[in-house]
């Protein structure tokens, strides 16, 4: 696929995150739509603000755990009570007390791993390379001290000129456009 | 005192210390975090003990005692692999020794940084942001050390993937009912877990690694390790959903661990052993001497690196209660165990407490006792000696020796006298039992050092949200050069 | 001749008794592994030979069990280890022939002191002399622990303080031990699974269903009168099961790998004490805690109630010996059997698996006796008989002490001994259900010769 061309968006720089979460509201009153907030910790206003309410890591997380549970589970009992039963202590072959607690941690295991892989397949991460690590000012601040605002290039609103016009007036320490 | 008083001359120098965090009046209570911090100046002090190529020659000193340990270990393992557990003192009728004591103590450690990442997260108690990170790293390394003990005290350890389930040219499988088998499964979830939870936690942080670190093999390494982070924010919100599930996933893994090694007891008909009372007393056991681990690792760390002003008297005076806490669901543990022997009226109880404190090994008890009990649990009921650095230091190594030698007790005492007595015998540790014990703490310090070398020891974005500039508030006042917010 | 007891020379002076070594003899069978390992009945000694003594005299010449003091006969001395043994006269001092060669062979030389160099022709059975103290200690291998009952009576219930705390415990509150004297047997025919401290496996009260063993259940029955604590059984069953002989280091730690023991418990004070010898080896419980534990499968129990031990899966975590309530699992922790030695390779039984190093064994009730029986019961169409299959040590046992056969033939003798009623079972209350029961003994004493402890009351 030939790289994109052009331009990506248009990224405005603050310096609290009040004032980010100030300009991420109005962009949305605005009408914004393909936009997204950089932080270097979590700002739960600024998400909220640009629209992102529910995710789907619960439910992935929920979906593995039922699968560990069932997968060991039934391994046990296979093994135990089909594939080669023995007279282990005079103990019934389906010992199910003693087959709760492999499939107990195996229910954390998957789980656990659906949550963070989950987590990371639905950001899309790894993404070694994106547009805005071009920006010179990104990397000097969005993983430590600034907050950014992307109106990016695919919103229907989207024109470089009034754009970056309009970034301006939310009163930004600077606004950089970002190449592909 | 005003603001401006406090602005140090360069808060983001690794070597100009932010002199403790001090009693905020309105409270009365020590301050979590130091006052004058921001967000640059957090960030320049951790990034700073990494990405610099000086390292400071204490760090090189430590290194090598603690390589040279594990050079002791390597051997160790080396002779017992080529002998066979023989060289231990391991016997009839003491059939697991200091591998298995070694193995319990080592992962019990390993608990309080999963209760400080996860519980205490869920809990919502934000001091716990400063330490959890390399308490965490305590945790994986600690789990390192005692994973390898279940692999090398076995007879034949070149077969231990026997205990794996998986279809062999033999059709066997493993047996399901043994605790042991319960332990792989456990201890493995535990590492896998407390790795993943520990890697995606760091994961922001490699982020700002990678942004500041000016030597190219730096901005590579850590440029991976990040996977491109880049602080979207709903990268944020579902990281911290991640964070959130994973905390409360590792609540009960934390707690089944422990039991399920406590289990290896329980199960056992032994008198000693097959308790109800295990599982609780050995979770609260393992953070009592995980909370001591912690004070132990952090009090040397941040006075050597100067972090007085993000790793608080708070911190150690909450630790402090936290281990004040769990000492005494020790405590009550042991009240049991003595108030069952008689209560119970079951001879096989009264003879093996007579015997654990007044028989031939009794001596293991009463160190037990005053190690984890009568020092402890008078001394911690008082503020002045929970924030009295040095008084604590010397409590985390007495109450790790204290929960040492409980396993100890439990392990050595409950086997030597059991139910027949014409099979009572003794336990008489070897060279070899101390040199691979010696060995493992030098494993974990040089493991530790590497990770205090080339990691993030606290966590930036999570002090950055506590930080006073991250309140969302009305519009600020014009810009000015001052980056203080107050 | 006259057999008057000679005069004491001084008032130190003790009377020396020279014996036959019960394990060496007169030293003929000195390079004999099995022999040396062997414990010696009553004071569980191996690899050795020690200067007997009671433990009166062991204080009264101010002396600890393991040092090494000198005997003085007529101006010839030798060092030896000293022990007290219980029962043993005052003032009065055996030694065992046969020991401290130096010329013996690999396994032989070395071991033990050479008493005959204080025998001469005109005393060859016994003779006075003197003990002195010398420093440091020999370092004896003796298997059982002896320590004295301190507790107070309100503890223990016993106790004039010279009782032996085992003893007391096996007897008195563990029911491992139980008999009666004969008019407590006809006042009380059941006595020996009555009461609190002899409790009787309850077969009902499980929480899940009792296994079903319909065709050949195989069981073992010892009789406590019978035994008389003469190790020949030990000794067939290394012969049998390819046993390797561990050395007196590893015996010292505790590691010797006999699958059978003979426990030796004194009751009483041990001044004079009453002695009682139990045959212990694996009971193949219906219930064994063992196999519970091994996580990796190596020991589970076969349709007709062998405890099998599957030497190649085990890989030699040892929770089963943990978990074994009887102690009767040997592990080798280090390469025990002897690979090397050629001639032992033609001695060793083709029918047993010699073990390696990592791996837990124990008594098997002869497995490969019974599968010699079952091939030649399958070529003729038969069940198999009783007393077709005998195990190693009962074959061995002078007294006939041992029983082995199938528990669901009503018509074997091990059977009609099992519904006996003096018959128990070791920690029955654990509810292992051992399929090893131990008929009681009852002892008809001569009152005239029995002067020691009073009687024992069957608790009640």
């Amino acid at each position: 696929m030939p790289p994109r061309e052009g331009t990506y968006g248009l990224l405005a720089e603050f310096d609290t995150p009040s004032d980010l979460v100030r300009a991420a509201v109005k962009a949305r009153q605005d009408g914004w739509r393909r936009m997204d907030c950089y932080t270097p910790y979590p700002v739960e206003e600024a998400a909220e603000a640009i629209g992102f309410h529910r995710n789907k890591v619960p439910l992935v997380t929920l979906i593995g755990g039922l699968m560990g549970l069932a997968a060991m589970f039934s391994l046990e009992t296979w093994i135990s009570v089909l594939a080669y039963p023995l007279n282990i202590a005079g103990r019934p072959t389906y010992s199910w007390p003693a087959f709760i607690i492999p499939a107990y941690e195996w229910t954390i295991l998957w789980a656990g791993l659906s949550a963070a892989f989950g987590m990371l397949a639905l950001n899309g991460l790894p993404s070694l390379y994106h547009p805005l690590f071009n920006a010179p000012n990104f990397r000097n601040g969005a993983t430590t001290d600034k907050f950014f605002l992307c109106l990016e290039a695919l919103d229907p609103k989207f024109n470089l000129v009034e754009t970056r016009a309009y970034l301006g007036t939310l009163d930004p320490v600077s606004v950089v456009e970002v190449e592909y | 005192m005003a603001p401006t008083d406090l602005k140090p001359k360069n808060p983001s120098s690794p070597t100009n210390p932010i002199r403790g965090a001090g009693v905020d009046p309105a409270t009365g209570e020590f301050r979590v975090l130091g006052l004058g911090q921001t967000f640059l100046s957090v960030t320049q002090k951790i990034a700073g003990i990494v990405l610099t190529p000086e390292t400071p020659l204490g760090w090189f000193a430590l290194f090598s005692v603690g390589g040279a340990g594990a050079t002791v270990l390597l051997v160790a393992i080396t002779w017992l692999f080529l002998k066979g557990t023989g060289i231990w003192a391991v016997t009839q009728p003491v059939a697991w020794g200091f591998a298995i004591i070694n193995f319990v103590w080592w992962i019990g450690i390993g608990h309080a940084g999963t209760l400080i990442s996860a519980i205490l997260l869920l809990f919502k108690q934000g001091w716990r942001n400063s330490i959890n990170r390399f308490a965490e790293a305590m945790t994986i390394f600690a789990v390192v050390c005692a994973g390898m003990f279940p692999l090398i005290h076995v007879g034949r350890p070149w077969l231990g993937y026997w205990l794996l389930p998986y279809p062999s040219t033999m059709n066997v499988w493993p047996q399901f009912r043994s605790p042991l088998l319960w332990d792989v499964f456990a201890v493995s979830t535990y590492a896998t877990i407390s790795v993943v939870f520990w890697y995606i936690g760091m994961v922001p942080d490699f982020g700002t690694f990678r942004d500041r670190a000016h030597n190219r093999f730096a901005q590579y390494f850590y440029g991976l390790l990040s996977l491109g982070w880049r602080g979207s924010s709903r990268h944020w919100m579902r990281y911290e959903t991640a964070s959130l599930l994973l905390s409360g996933l590792a609540t009960p893994l934390v707690l089944s661990v422990h039991t399920v090694i406590s289990f290896d007891f329980a199960v056992a008909v032994l008198p000693g052993w097959h308790t109800t009372i295990f599982p609780p007393y050995f979770v609260a056991g393992a953070i009592y001497s995980g909370f001591a681990m912690v004070l132990t690792l952090a009090i040397p760390l941040r006075k050597f690196y100067h972090l007085e002003g993000l790793v608080t008297e708070r911190h150690i005076d909450n630790m402090g209660k936290v281990m004040l806490a769990t000492g005494f669901i020790v405590a009550y543990g042991y009240g049991m165990e003595a108030f069952m022997a008689w209560y119970s009226a079951s001879h096989w109880e009264a003879f093996m407490f007579w015997n654990r404190v007044f028989g031939p090994m009794g001596w293991s008890y009463w160190v037990l006792i005053t190690c984890n009990l009568a020092i402890p649990l008078t001394t911690l009921w008082s503020r002045k000696l929970r924030t009295s650095i040095p008084f604590m230091f010397f409590i985390s190594i007495v109450v790790n020796t204290g929960m040492w030698f409980e396993r100890f007790v439990i392990v050595v005492t409950s086997l030597y006298r059991d139910f027949l007595p014409s099979s009572w015998g003794t336990y008489r540790a070897t060279k070899w039992d101390y040199m691979i014990y010696v060995g493992t703490l030098g494993l974990f310090t040089a493991l530790f050092l590497l990770f205090v070398r080339f990691l993030p020891m606290i966590p930036m974005n999570e002090i950055r949200m506590m930080l006073p500039g991250a309140k969302i508030g009305p519009k600020a006042p014009p810009k000015n050069a001052a980056e203080v917010v107050n | 001749m006259s057999y008057d007891a000679p005069a004491p020379s001084s008032k130190d002076a003790l009377e020396i008794i020279f014996r036959p070594d019960p394990n060496v003899y007169d030293g003929r069978w000195s390079n004999v592994g099995w022999l040396q390992e062997l414990p010696k009945p009553v004071t569980n000694l191996s690899w050795d030979n020690a200067a007997l003594v009671s433990g009166a005299t062991l204080t009264k010449l101010g002396l600890e069990e393991d040092n090494i003091i000198e005997i003085t006969v007529a101006g010839r001395k030798v060092n030896a280890p000293v022990i007290a043994v219980p029962g043993h006269p005052d003032n009065s001092v055996t030694v065992h022939l046969g020991y401290g060669r130096q010329a013996a062979g690999r396994v032989g030389s070395g071991q033990g002191f050479n008493a005959y160099l204080i025998r001469t022709s005109d005393a060859p059975f016994y003779t006075t002399g003197t003990l002195k103290k010398l420093e440091g200690t020999w370092g004896l291998a003796i298997t059982k622990s002896h320590f004295q009952d301190h507790r107070s009576k309100a503890v223990s219930g016993e106790g004039t303080g010279n009782n032996s705390l085992e003893a007391d415990e096996a007897i008195n509150e563990r029911g491992i031990i139980r008999y009666a004297t004969l008019e407590q047997y006809k006042a009380d025919p059941g006595f020996a699974n009555e009461g609190e401290t002899r409790p009787k496996t309850e077969m009902d009260t499980s929480m899940f269903p009792n296994w079903e063993y319909k065709d050949n259940a195989w069981g073992m029955s010892i009789d406590m009168n019978s035994c008389t604590g003469c190790n020949a059984c030990i000794v067939s069953c290394y012969a049998e099961n390819n046993i390797a002989v561990v050395g007196k280091q590893q015996v010292r730690i505790g590691r010797n790998m006999q699958w059978l023991r003979i426990d030796t418990y004194f009751e009483g004070d041990l001044s004079a004490p009453r002695a009682h010898f139990q045959p212990m080896a694996c009971q193949h419980c219906e219930n064994a805690p063992c196999e519970q534990v091994c996580p990796v499968g190596a020991t589970v129990h076969t349709p007709e109630g062998l405890n099998t031990m599957v030497y190649n899966r085990c890989v030699g975590t040892r929770y089963c010996s943990n978990n074994c309530p009887y102690k009767v699992r040997r592990f080798n922790f280090l390469l025990f059997s002897d690979y090397e030695t050629e001639s032992l390779k033609l001695s060793r039984n083709p029918d047993v698996s010699v073990r390696t190093r990592g791996v837990m064994e124990k008594c098997s009730y002869c497995v490969q006796r019974i599968t010699a029986a079952r091939i030649e019961a399958d070529k003729d169409n038969r069940a198999i008989m009783d007393g077709e299959v005998v195990t190693a040590c009962q074959q061995a046992c002078p007294a006939s002490a041992i029983t082995f056969g199938n528990i669901n033939d009503k018509g074997s003798r091990v059977a009609k001994l099992r519904s006996d009623e003096r018959s128990y079972q070791v920690l029955a209350d654990q509810n292992t259900r051992p399929r090893t029961t131990y008929v009681a003994a009852v002892l008809n004493m001569n009152e005239e010769l029995e002067q020691g402890p009073a009687e024992h009351p069957a608790k009640g």
